[in-house]
């Protein structure tokens, strides 16, 4: 046994070393995104037109990429905040400009998408990718009832009532109430926050689920009839089932998502980082990301690549007068507290 | 007739139904994880659909233990290919695993027998601090190594994870151990000084084979709390040292792969071994 120990000991200092002396081979890139985000073969790609070596690391939210770099993570290039994120994270200091105006291809980003507060022009990071939240229903179980507002998730009809999943987020499901109610998704007035508050306590009795995850599942099987769910991942339930599921957006109006790719402050490798972003702006890359994620493109030369099923899909690929009834989520600042209190008596039901 | 023991007839029988209760409410998620790490279906996971290896090939392929060609993937889905960052992390979660462990066996075996041995000043400060990590919340001690490692410029990635786990791993051994050295018989060691042994020799063949179990159990442990680790994980690894625990919670909140399920009974699989070893090893020396 002794001797066992003393060869994992050896091994493990053998392991060490090696970990210790990774190559500093020229030209690396981090990247530091959420998770199943990218196409593989991009990074592949890239690596084989230009040698530089790509890292990909993970984090889940917003928030979680927030905490790791403004506690002092460094090494890593490139991150991809929502909007609101980039604007909180500007005014911390933790982004450089990319300057995107200098780099071959910027005239490909379409000036109708989401602009961070502290970014107007899209100079300092570049859009990625966009969505929405809608509603995935299942076909057969809302046959004959018209899915087209909120009112069928926050007023259900009878045939509806215990089948339905609402998102467990607070964001989301609070903002879809008060879009129901005609207000803004970043309102911060208690009274329409209230109303938002009793528009949802009204309705939870009659929903099956709050959650986060699996929903596209459960309403191909039939565990739901009509569940709160992200476009991209919709879409992606809908291609295995298009004759059981749809996606639909209410007309009153949805929560519209976006991601950029930033810079950090403290990349190590603002040379390579560059290099990607020129890649990432070329169409036929950008088109096959947008295609792999099932997500919107904000390339305007990518579009005519973009897969058919994708375009045609007036949920992904809204006409623009249902592209403006789409809200961007802001960061509030210290008046969430207001929407984390709404939130508490929400759940607390 | 006198009892043989204090507890009645329906006591007892109460005992055992909260002893399968309690066996079923912990093992039972495993054994559902474990079935559906089998189904074919790659759409919904909980939906039975057929028996498959699949997820497991893909995993070893993964990992670079088989090669074969794998099938397309129907319609290039993108919650369903296999990731390569899957693999890296699981590499990764075994590197610092068993580097830490080793370090901090070494470091809490000697910290052990110096707080029992040893006299100096502020020795049961020195105790109570050791105990310290263990005690703490993980996520004070992740941000706090995160931020003083950020302060003295040392670089994020597999070097900071295996220092981070060290740090609060040698807490743990020097607990376990230390509890052992409690519980020594002195006079064996005095024996053999007594019949003319050097204290080194003393030490290797007295001290420590009695203090072997301790040393090996604690070194298993460390193993497994390090094979688990999340938050300290997340906080201190950097670029490419992406653990399989950091890599699951990134990858859980959008859609899963199925390969998630067999990577998981896999770990199962592992820990419970490494736990079975511990205990076959703990047995005593002395004991018959």
């Amino acid at each position: 046994m002794l001797k066992k120990l003393r060869l994992a000991g050896l091994i493990s200092v053998c392991m060490v070393t090696l970990s210790a002396s990774g190559a500093f081979a020229a030209g690396k890139l981090a990247l530091y995104n959420w998770s199943i985000y990218i196409d593989p073969e991009i990074l592949t790609d890239f690596t084989k037109e230009t040698g530089i070596d790509v890292t990909l690391d993970n984090y889940g939210n917003n928030e979680e990429l927030l905490a790791k770099i403004q506690a002092g993570a460094t090494g890593y290039d490139i991150v991809f905040p929502s909007v609101h994120m980039q604007d909180i994270m500007t005014q911390l200091d933790l982004l450089q400009p990319v300057g995107l105006q200098d780099l071959k291809g910027h005239e490909n980003i379409d000036d109708k998408y989401f602009k961070a507060k502290t970014d107007p022009d899209h100079q300092n990071c570049m859009p990625y990718n966009w969505g929405s939240t809608g509603l995935l229903v299942n076909k057969a179980m809302t046959n004959g009832i018209e899915v087209n507002s909120w009112k069928v998730v926050f007023d259900p009809p009878e045939a509806l009532k215990g089948k339905i999943a609402m998102l467990d987020d607070v964001r989301e499901t609070i903002g879809a109430a008060l879009i129901y109610n005609g207000y803004s998704i970043n309102s911060t007035d208690p009274k329409e926050l209230a109303a938002a508050r009793d528009t949802i306590k009204k309705a939870k009795p009659y929903w099956a689920a709050m959650l986060t995850d699996g929903v596209g599942d459960k309403v191909v099987n039939g565990d739901f009839a009509i569940g709160h769910w992200w476009s991209g991942s919709a879409a992606q339930t809908v291609d295995t089932a298009p004759d059981k599921v749809e996606f639909v957006l209410p007309k009153e109006g949805v929560n519209g998502f976006q991601e950029d790719m930033c810079l950090l402050k403290s990349a190590p490798d603002v040379k390579e980082a560059k290099a990607f972003f020129e890649y990432m702006l070329r169409p036929e890359v950008a088109a096959k990301n947008a295609n792999w994620l099932r997500g919107g493109t904000p390339n305007k030369a990518a579009l005519p690549l973009i897969d058919a099923a994708l375009k045609n899909n007036p949920a992904l690929y809204p006409d623009d007068a249902t592209f403006k009834t789409f809200q961007l989520v802001q960061d509030l600042g210290d008046k969430i507290r207001l929407w984390d209190t709404v939130w508490t008596q929400v759940k607390a039901e | 007739m006198t009892a043989r023991h204090s507890w009645s007839r329906r006591g007892r029988q109460a005992l055992k139904a909260h002893l399968w209760l309690f066996f079923l409410f912990l093992y039972l998620p495993i054994a559902i994880l474990v079935v559906y790490s089998f189904n074919a279906n790659d759409v919904s996971m909980m939906t039975w659909s057929g028996f498959t290896f699949d997820w497991y090939l893909r995993v070893f392929e993964n990992l670079g233990l088989i090669s074969r060609d794998m099938p397309e993937i129907a319609s290039g889905n993108a919650q369903l290919y296999s990731d390569p960052n899957l693999a890296i992390s699981v590499i990764n979660t075994l590197i610092v695993g068993f580097t830490a462990s080793t370090i901090a066996t070494v470091i809490g075996t000697l910290t052990a027998i110096g707080l029992d041995r040893a006299r100096f000043f502020g020795k049961n400060a020195y105790r109570a601090l050791v105990m310290l990590p263990i005690v703490i919340p993980d996520i004070v001690l992740g941000i706090a190594t995160l931020i003083f490692m950020s302060s003295i410029g040392i670089p994020l990635g597999r070097f900071s994870v295996i220092a981070a786990h060290t740090l609060f791993l040698a807490s743990y051994v020097t607990v376990v151990v230390g509890a052992r050295l409690a519980g020594m018989d002195r006079k064996l060691e005095e024996a053999s000084a007594d019949l003319g042994a050097h204290p080194l020799a003393t030490f290797r063949r007295v001290t420590l084979p009695l203090l072997m179990p301790a040393i090996i159990g604690s070194y298993l442990l460390a193993l497994v709390i390090s094979f688990d680790d999340l938050v300290i994980a997340f906080f201190t690894s950097g670029v490419g040292s992406t653990t399989l625990p950091v890599y699951l919670f990134s990858a859980i909140k959008r859609n899963v792969s199925p390969e998630i399920n067999a990577v998981s009974v896999l770990i199962v699989v592992v820990s419970m071994s490494v736990v079975v070893l511990a205990l076959r090893l703990r047995r005593d020396p002395l004991v018959k």
